[in-house]
């Protein structure tokens, strides 16, 4: 049904030549502006970025300033989620923790973007052996739960209690291969294109067909499991660190207040739901953001 | 026409395997080209027409160096194109170059039309940003386009217009030979037609040689001074375009000459189409003997046996089968 | 061939008045689809008018975009809504509109009376099935008959379009038939319910040469021994000038011309048919050069007026801007939307530069 396809190309076009000249990630980054669940998410992690950078900015109290008189206090009197078992103000300690979770969030999504980018780049790339070799160890990776894979790392290695760098690591190791295959399958389509023929034929070196025409055409997919990743690292260094085996104090991190309120959950159950909200919303808003950035890079999925 | 060969093809052949992968090993061998020979001499257009799967489209790819034979060689004023050194197969670059079928595919959608046009220059080193840019501009003067749209991207155009950046790209080195592969099968009858004369007017301008791949014999009558028919993997039928249209002599051209019936309708009706039986056979396991013979009317026992060899008559019209006709007596 | 309304007065047909119901057999009147864009709706069709009739081939012939596959989408109720919309107009069966009655009513005209054949037989078979039992499966569900009487039934469809050893093919995937072998069972889908018109959009298109005309000869063979009526939709003009009775060329979202194939051929009553049937190359000699029609065709836009050819014609004149022709009757049975269709039909044009 070719009409289909012609017709709003068509469109496209007329709409386009009246206005200035734009390219690929031009028109994306329209349709990012035109789409309000966006501005949403946006939002959201500039509140959050911010609480990362400047805490004391959000902050009623000191997240340190405890008094153990009133431990397990519920809300009110300024302390809007209560205080802890060593009573500190929840929603302060919470404020605080984003700048762990969302530090190591982000460390984790860039070093596993980087070499999952690279590896499945060249695996798509270069085909052949080099792809089996290096799609073979991708597989041998992916097979471990990347859960567990982190837990053993971080029991083995960070037995008194784990500092950041252990724990980005420990995530990772296991978190590249996903983007590594991602990446692989966009090369793999893109290198397919008839342009990387036709850069071939004009006498385009290997390595600037790959920087010049796969890799920006791969971008895409790439760009949106890296988005969306944020988010699932957030969540993946919470559990970890619930469970224990993740940041330690005197870090504060959502996932390790939770670890230490879970035991009186049914006393108070504010001290669990506070840093709970705070990493819902952010995971909420990366997933979004990596939703809307995966709209406006192709628009035909959705709609 | 024909003078001096720029292109000489000698038993060309491309098999490769189909199925298996790295390390398992291939599955069965396709016989994509098996076996073709042609020369192509200056200003001269070479139209090698012929259905999927008859390898057309890889030989072309051959011809610009994209593919390697398994046998048999190309040669380029004398010059064998698959031994040349990496420098010399870049030289070879701004001689051969290809415009491709899709024109939608065929560009970078991430780039200007401008950029694209402007990229075999760069790759070659040619020039200044500056000197680069005009001569950018003057290309689009050429293949008809707009010089000020340089800084469009290929989304803002149509299909012809894409195609023309395509032809604008292959162009940008000054070649002497360009294959052109099915470059008008993806667009509409009225600008075919455009791209048609635009390829033969450049023919007549820069002194071009073509090697135009296509399925539709009527396009490549339109522009072809010699045509070859392929039909899996090998070329059946060769010669002078009026002599191969005029006095089709394989009875695969002559099927697909019926094909392509009259647009009058009277004439269309009168012609009663010849019939083959079935699709073309998969390359992957070619019949025996003459290739076409499953399909053919006039297969007999030695059809099946022996493959009827390439024989040219006085007029440079060649044809491989063995009930031939008589090669006509007055060539041309 | 009988008086039809011009665009002029379809304005009133466009309210669903039914002013002609009578006769023809399968009838689009004044159809009008938009699809939704970014910048506000486009129309796509605007005001497509043909029919067919039993036992006769009609060709819609046009270049991509011209709307010609639209019209079958929104008569097979398969047309993608959103983005596209019908905005107007009517698709008559037997002198019924099918687009005002219910889903149900309108299935009912589809399998049974309409059948439709697509381009892309590969992706019009389930890959995972069996090619016999897809063919049967329509007749399981619609007539309900047994799995026995299906697989009979089945295999004679099968004979029917002339595919050898149906006994044996039948129990095959799809991936075992070539793609002549597959557009045929596609073609046997379609007449599993025997329908009075078949519509082939662009039938042959994706298929080798060798093969197009064993397509095209089977179903000029199929709509001569069953009398239904044939709709082929089609760029390709050597294969309207062997099978078609009549011929409807669109162009911009409109039939800009329609009648006999034969006068249309001869001597076209649009300046936009006749550039096109210069353009066109040719087996039978070499041209020289092509007349090349200059230009693209135009972007659409609500607000447009006048001739939407224009922009390439050599006859334009002031108005051809002012206004759009209505598709009018120029001589007898030579129904074209031109200004000057007379002048057309003379051979008073001018040559492209």
């Amino acid at each position: 049904m070719p009409e289909l396809v012609t017709a709003p190309e068509v469109v496209k076009q007329q709409t386009i030549a009246e206005g200035k000249r734009r390219g690929h990630w031009g028109a994306v980054w329209r349709r990012l502006s035109r789409s309000p669940l966006f501005y949403v998410s946006a939002v959201l992690l500039v509140v959050m970025v911010g609480m990362a950078l400047v805490p004391a900015l959000f902050a009623p109290a000191d997240p340190h300033e405890c008094d153990l008189g009133d431990t397990l206090a519920g809300a009110g009197g300024g302390q809007w989620l209560g205080r802890d078992l060593q009573g500190c103000d929840v929603f302060s300690r919470s404020v605080y923790g984003a700048r762990a979770s969302l530090g190591i969030g982000i460390a984790v999504s860039l070093v596993t973007g980087a070499l999952g980018g690279v590896v499945g780049a060249a695996a798509g790339y270069f085909g052949g052996p080099v792809d089996a070799v290096l799609s073979r160890i991708t597989e041998i990776f992916l097979a471990i739960p990347l859960l567990l894979g982190a837990s053993v790392l971080l029991t083995l290695f960070g037995s008194k209690g784990s500092g950041a760098l252990t724990v980005i690591v420990a995530l990772s190791v296991h978190g590249w291969p996903q983007v590594a295959r991602i990446t692989r399958s966009a090369v793999m389509e893109t290198k397919q294109q008839d342009y990387v023929l036709a850069a071939a034929a004009i006498g385009c070196s290997r390595v600037r067909a790959l920087t010049r025409h796969v890799v920006p055409n791969s971008l895409g997919p790439w760009l949106v499991v890296v988005t969306t990743n944020l988010g699932v690292f957030i969540t993946y260094e919470s559990i970890i660190s619930m469970l224990g085996i993740g940041l330690r104090p005197p870090t504060i991190s959502w996932g390790q207040m939770i670890h230490d309120a879970q035991a009186r959950f049914l006393e108070a159950i504010l001290p669990v739901l506070g840093p709970a909200l705070f990493l819902s919303v952010t995971v909420l808003a990366f997933i979004l953001l990596g939703d809307v950035v995966r709209d406006a890079i192709d628009p035909r999925i959705h709609s | 026409m024909p003078s001096q060969p720029i292109l000489e093809v000698a038993d060309l052949t491309r098999h490769y395997s189909s199925g298996g992968r790295w390390p398992f090993g291939g599955a069965s061998w396709v016989r994509a080209v098996d076996g073709v020979s042609f020369t192509l001499g200056e200003r001269e257009t070479l139209g090698l027409v012929g259905e999927s799967g008859c390898g057309k489209s890889t030989l072309g790819r051959m011809l610009v160096a994209l593919d390697r034979p398994t046998s048999g060689t190309i040669r380029y004023r004398g010059e064998d194109v698959h031994r040349l050194s990496r420098v010399g197969l870049k030289a070879l670059r701004r001689k051969i170059q290809i415009v491709l079928q899709d024109p939608y595919t065929s560009l970078d959608p991430r780039m200007t039309v401008g950029d694209i046009v402007a990229e075999p220059l760069v790759v070659h080193g040619e020039g200044t940003p500056a000197e680069r840019r005009r001569r950018t501009r003057e290309l689009f003067e050429l293949i008809g386009l707009n010089p000020d749209h340089l800084n469009r991207y290929p989304h803002e155009f149509s299909g012809g217009q894409r195609q023309r950046v395509g032809i604008a790209r292959a162009l940008a080195l000054g070649p002497e030979v360009i294959v052109c592969d099915e470059p008008v099968s993806a667009l509409d009858v009225s600008i075919q037609a455009q791209v048609l004369n635009l390829l033969a007017d450049l023919q007549e301008r820069l002194g071009l040689s073509y090697v135009f791949i296509a399925h539709d014999l009527t396009v490549v009558r339109q522009i072809s001074h010699r045509v070859a028919v392929m039909y899996l993997g090998r070329v059946v039928e060769e010669g002078p375009e009026d002599a191969v249209y005029g006095r089709p002599r394989h009875p695969y051209t002559q099927a697909l000459l019926s094909a392509a019936p009259p647009t009058d309708p009277d004439l269309a009706r009168e012609q009663e189409p010849i019939l083959l039986d079935g699709d073309p056979p998969s390359p992957a396991a070619p019949p025996s003997g003459c290739r076409f013979r499953t399909r053919c009317w006039k297969a007999a026992e030695v059809c099946a046996v022996e493959e009827p060899a390439l024989v040219a008559d006085a007029g440079s019209h060649s044809v491989a089968c063995h009930f031939a006709p008589a090669a006509s007596l007055d060539p041309a | 061939m009988r008086g039809r309304k011009g665009a002029a007065n379809s304005k009133t047909a466009a309210k669903g008045q039914g002013i002609v119901t009578a006769g023809h057999l399968l009838e689009v009147d004044d159809l009008r689809v938009e699809f939704g864009a970014e910048g506000g709706p486009v129309p796509v069709l605007r005001g497509v008018t043909w029919h067919v009739d039993q036992g006769e081939t009609l060709a819609v012939l046009g270049e991509s975009g011209s709307g010609k596959s639209v019209t079958a989408q929104v008569i097979m109720g398969i047309l993608e809504s959103p983005p596209a919309r019908v905005v107007g107009g009517s698709v008559r069966w037997d002198g019924a509109d099918l687009l005002g009655r219910p889903e149900s009513a309108r299935r009912a005209v589809r399998g049974e009376k309409i059948g439709m054949v697509f381009q892309d037989s590969l992706s019009a078979l389930n890959p995972v099935l069996r090619v016999g039992p897809q063919i049967g499966e329509t007749l399981r569900t619609r007539l309900g008959l047994s799995r026995r009487e299906a697989r009979d039934r089945a295999v004679e469809l099968m004979r029917q379009v002339r595919i050898p050893d149906a006994e044996r093919r039948y129990g095959q995937y799809p991936h075992h038939f070539s793609g002549g072998m597959r557009q045929r069972a596609v073609i046997a889908m379609a007449l599993a319910l025997s329908p009075d018109v078949l519509i082939a959009d662009e039938p042959t298109t994706a298929l080798d040469a060798t093969v197009q005309v064993q397509i095209l000869r089977l179903l000029q063979t199929l709509q001569q021994e069953s009398g239904m009526g044939l709709v082929l939709i089609t760029h390709d003009f050597g294969a309207v000038a062997s099978i078609a009775d009549r011929v409807a060329v669109m162009y911009a979202g409109r039939v800009v011309e329609t009648g006999a194939v034969r006068d249309i051929f001869r001597g076209p009553a649009h300046p936009y048919t006749r550039a096109l049937l210069e353009a066109v190359p040719r087996a039978d000699r070499r041209a020289g050069r092509l007349a090349a029609l200059p230009g693209q065709p135009p972007v659409l836009r609500r607000d447009s007026v006048g001739c939407p050819f224009r922009f390439r014609c050599p006859l334009a004149a002031a108005v051809c801007a002012e206004r759009e022709p209505a598709l009018g009757e120029h001589a007898a049975g030579r129904w074209s939307a031109c200004h000057f269709g007379k002048d057309v039909i003379a051979g008073a044009v001018p040559a492209h530069p």
